[in-house]
């Protein structure tokens, strides 16, 4: 919760910058599913080309989805095509994606507890997860009086270091898309 | 314009058609709107209903089934084509990282098998989630049936995930359990890691082998986690302990209780 709290804390004080300050945020992203949350939102940067971005996201799993989980993920991204198809309306068909979450929850271990374990007991962190996917995406431009300049819709198709271990060594029955996680989301381009 | 429709109309679809299970909410989640449910009771009571009127006990011992989803295929194949096998246990380690799609990939495997299977709760499976998972998905760590008037104990005894506490095992449950009751001639304990293991309670080993060592009709003590067969009496008292292969090792124990003794059989696949 005390995680939470700060993160929280970090986002509004990003807000509070003035407007004319580098260091505000310019991209907004809302999240469902993907592997980092049932739902997520988060607070990036991306530069001018649009190429690349990066953010910072929490991501929230409820009860009913077999949760409480509290996750953060760093998330970066790279758009190495930006099609115009209409005016103001431009797809990005490809674009990979990787990103690194957090589990801070109770039971979940960046390191194992020497006290508990001897060494290399366990090889893997049950806390951090490194993913790697694609993503497609179509951007709007919106009108000069909106806070945004533009909003684009994506999905996404990921998978993580546990679950390509797991495809690796079975690849009789377990397929690429027997591992892969979709993910749908919403960014907006902010001012 | 329209090709933009085109385009969302084109990637909703795709997406809907993956279906809703494929937005995951994370590997950690101990469960989503799928996830099958009480399949250890299921299978008991599938076993429970089998019409069998022969008084022996066949039995395909495995465990550690860990990430060996090609092998635990072939194991299915091999137990399908087998005759009069009553059930298969597995005895822990379901899964390797305790996610919830390991719970679930090895029980879409299991669920081929033509016999019930009925798995203990291993170490791996109580990692970050997984003993939520293990509960929502298989039930209770501790439980007990009784067939062809052997009562098998399932327990859990991965200790060292719980900071060697002295709560796990279960003692008090496990001597309840042990008691004689009407019905039951012979006791079969399951469970993963084996009491003369550094992974279980160093202040409960002596107390759990005297436990078995002072219960009627027990036959056999079954477990799994050295991924290897181990068949010998490590107290020299005349408890028998059996520890099963992993399941890559492609080779299982076929069981055969008949008449309060245990007959064993490597079958390979």
């Amino acid at each position: 919760m005390k995680k939470i709290l700060i993160v929280l804390i970090i986002i509004v004080s990003g807000f509070s910058v003035s407007a004319q300050s580098r260091l505000l945020p310019n991209l907004l992203t809302v999240q469902y599913g993907g592997g980092i949350g049932w739902m997520s939102v988060g607070l990036g940067y991306k530069n001018q080309s649009d190429k690349l971005n990066v953010s910072l996201l929490y991501g929230y799993v409820p009860p009913n989805q077999g949760g409480r989980l509290d996750i953060f993920t760093l998330k970066a991204g790279y758009n190495p095509f930006n099609i115009n198809v209409y005016k103001g309306i431009r797809w990005k068909p490809l674009n990979p994606v990787v990103f690194i979450s957090y589990t801070t929850n109770k039971y979940f271990y960046t390191s194992w507890p020497g006290s508990r374990y001897p060494d290399d007991y366990y090889w893997w962190s049950s806390a951090f997860r490194s993913h790697i996917g694609v993503q497609s995406s179509i951007a709007f431009n919106l009108p000069q009086k909106a806070c945004a300049r533009s909003v684009s819709m994506y999905v996404e198709m990921s998978t993580n270091d546990l679950y390509i271990s797991s495809y690796l060594s079975n690849t009789k029955y377990l397929s690429l898309y027997d591992i892969s996680v979709l993910s749908a989301g919403v960014k907006l381009n902010l001012r | 314009m329209k090709n933009i429709y085109y385009i969302i109309a084109f990637t909703l679809f795709i997406s809907l058609l993956a279906g809703c299970e494929k937005f995951e909410s994370s590997p950690n989640q101990a469960h989503d709107n799928n996830t099958p449910r009480h399949i250890n009771q299921r299978n008991i009571d599938k076993l429970l209903a089998r019409a069998d009127q022969d008084d022996t006990i066949r039995i395909v011992f495995t465990g550690d089934s860990q990430r060996y989803y090609d092998e635990a295929e072939l194991l299915v194949k091999k137990v399908n084509s087998m005759e009069d096998v009553d059930f298969l246990i597995v005895a822990g380690d379901l899964t390797d990282f305790g996610l919830r799609q390991e719970f679930e990939w090895i029980n879409d495997i299991f669920s081929g098998l033509t016999v019930p299977y009925i798995s203990a709760i291993g170490n791996h499976d109580v990692i970050g989630n997984g003993k939520k998972t293990f509960e929502y998905m298989f039930g209770v760590d501790n439980f007990s049936f009784v067939y062809k008037r052997t009562k098998f104990i399932f327990h859990n005894t991965n200790s060292r995930e719980y900071h060697f506490k002295g709560n796990i095992p279960d003692m008090n449950w496990l001597a309840q359990e042990c008691q004689p009751q009407p019905g039951v001639e012979y006791i079969v304990p399951v469970s993963h890691v084996p009491p003369y293991d550094g992974d279980f309670d160093k202040n409960l080993e002596q107390s759990y082998a005297q436990t078995l060592r002072n219960t009627k009709g027990l036959l056999i003590s079954l477990h799994g986690h050295h991924h290897h067969t181990n068949d010998q009496y490590p107290y020299e008292d005349g408890v028998r302990y059996l520890n099963s292969n992993a399941v890559d090792k492609r080779v299982f124990m076929l069981l055969e209780i008949y008449n309060g003794k245990v007959h064993k059989t490597p079958v390979s696949y």
